[in-house]
């Protein structure tokens, strides 16, 4: 069965079964992402992260990670933009 | 978490890519990333800090420990300052101390203040007293001087509450008086009235129907000149008249409340009173509610607060129709008379009158015109 269906019918969010990258933001200042699939890229101004079939682009200032493990990520700081990139062919 | 179980702030030197820290986030949580001159900074609980030195290996990576934090280094720190055990057992055994001696003695059950005091006297004798220590009461041993002391209560108990001693007791119903069926006794008049009927089965009748009789007045004698001393017996049933007043207002007044609301706050130990958050109140007319508690049910001090809140109304003054305020002072006369009515009596007749007084308020006057038995054996003296 399509796992969207079942999450359907059980009552559940979609992503507790699909594994999808979640993305949870506080105003402008706080960014938590939740199964990730890795970090590309991090600065201060800038944080690149692989998420499921995209990449976040996260730019801002005086960005840093609150936390960092294999699955969560946060991201504090000023964020001025937060774009979502489908590139194709691209590695951590 | 990592306060409880202890981290470490550390830095990263070396060139530190983010497949580096792809990596090392699989082994380790990490917090507080951020880019810096020499590397990386961050924060890892401790075991992972441990651990980490061990993950760095063939990476070209430097680890460097900035600072330590956390419970387990207060307790460090803790055991270089013996004073503070010190006072801390002291304050505790303080504590303690004071949770075990009395600081409150109270009686409930009884509402007769003399009594009361009386009784509070007594248990202070006995050493039931503020200051004293609670295994230093012997509870059953003024259980015991309560009841042979004070006759009229039938039961008293003495429990200890956190800091307070509270006596409950109970006051008993007296016991009617039983006369011996050979011992000589004269019937006597409980109250005055007009003799109906005289019924008797043993003595000398000294009234008969249509006599008016007072309190105590002597109506069947235990004494016959011929016979001697005997145990009188009968019944003197006679009409009496009972006379209830009620009153009702003609107006009644409409309270609204405004929705302003005041709250006054006070805490209160041995009697000291101390406002907490007082506002004064300046409402013209309020309703007003009480709360009121202890803390800490008592267990160390007796520490009681008590919250006044002033809800502001607005009074208006309407007239009330005339039938219902004539049916309440009438019920309310009604219920005056009822309670002069001795038991067993049957009501023969009513009468009701109304009156208006001070202007705004109705008077009724009920008489009941009862019929009852009036005779009680009392010792011929």
């Amino acid at each position: 069965m399509d796992k969207e269906k079942l999450a359907r019918q059980l009552g559940v969010p979609r992503s507790t079964l699909t594994g999808e990258t979640r993305l949870h933001m506080e105003g402008d200042s706080r960014l938590i992402i939740e199964a990730h699939q890795g970090l590309l890229e991090y600065s201060p101004a800038c944080i690149r992260v692989r998420a499921t079939g995209m990449v976040l682009h996260i730019q801002g200032q005086g960005l840093f990670m609150e936390a960092l493990t294999a699955e969560d990520l946060v991201v504090l700081g000023q964020i001025d933009s937060l774009l979502l990139n489908k590139p194709k062919g691209e590695r951590a | 978490m990592s306060r409880l179980r202890g981290y470490a702030d550390i830095v990263l030197a070396g060139n530190i890519s983010v497949q580096d820290l792809n990596a090392l986030s699989g082994e380790v949580q990490m917090r507080m990333v951020r880019r810096t001159k020499e590397g990386v900074s961050m924060r890892v609980d401790l075991n992972d800090a441990k651990r980490l030195r061990h993950l760095l290996r063939g990476r070209g990576l430097r680890m460097r420990i900035i600072r330590r934090g956390g419970l387990p280094f207060v307790r460090v720190a803790l055991r270089r300052s013996p004073a503070f055990f010190v006072c801390l057992l002291a304050s505790l055994l303080l504590l303690w101390g004071v949770s075990q001696t009395v600081l409150e003695v109270e009686v409930a059950g009884i509402s007769n203040k003399p009594m009361q005091a009386q009784l509070l006297a007594m248990m202070q004798e006995m050493g039931a007293k503020r200051g004293a220590l609670q295994s230093a009461v012997d509870k059953r041993a003024i259980e015991q001087a309560v009841l042979s002391r004070f006759p009229d209560l039938t039961f008293a108990a003495l429990h200890q509450r956190g800091t307070k001693l509270e006596l409950f007791v109970k006051q008993g119903t007296p016991a009617p008086q039983v006369l011996d069926k050979n011992e000589p006794v004269d019937i006597v008049a409980t109250q005055p009235g007009l003799v109906s009927s005289v019924t008797v089965l043993t003595g000398v009748a000294q009234v008969q129907p249509g006599d008016t009789v007072r309190q105590g007045q002597l109506l069947v004698s235990g004494f016959d000149p011929a016979l001697g001393t005997m145990h009188a017996n009968g019944e003197v049933w006679a009409r009496l008249w009972q006379t209830g007043v009620g009153q009702a207002s003609l107006h009644e007044e409409k309270r609204t409340r405004t929705g302003q609301t005041l709250a006054q706050t006070t805490v209160s130990l041995f009697g000291w009173e101390i406002p907490l958050f007082k506002n004064e109140n300046t409402f013209e007319n309020y309703d007003f509610e009480r709360q009121a508690g202890t803390l800490l049910g008592q267990l160390f001090l007796p520490i009681r607060w008590e919250k006044k809140i002033y809800y502001e109304v607005h009074c208006e003054t309407l007239e009330r129709p005339i039938a219902q305020v004539k049916r309440q002072a009438a019920q309310r006369a009604l219920g005056d008379a009822l309670n002069l009515v001795p038991s067993g009596a049957s009501i023969i007749d009513k009468t009701l009158k109304y009156s208006k007084i001070r202007g705004d308020t109705l008077q009724a006057t009920i008489v009941l015109e009862t019929n009852a038995q009036i005779g009680v054996q009392v010792r011929s003296r």
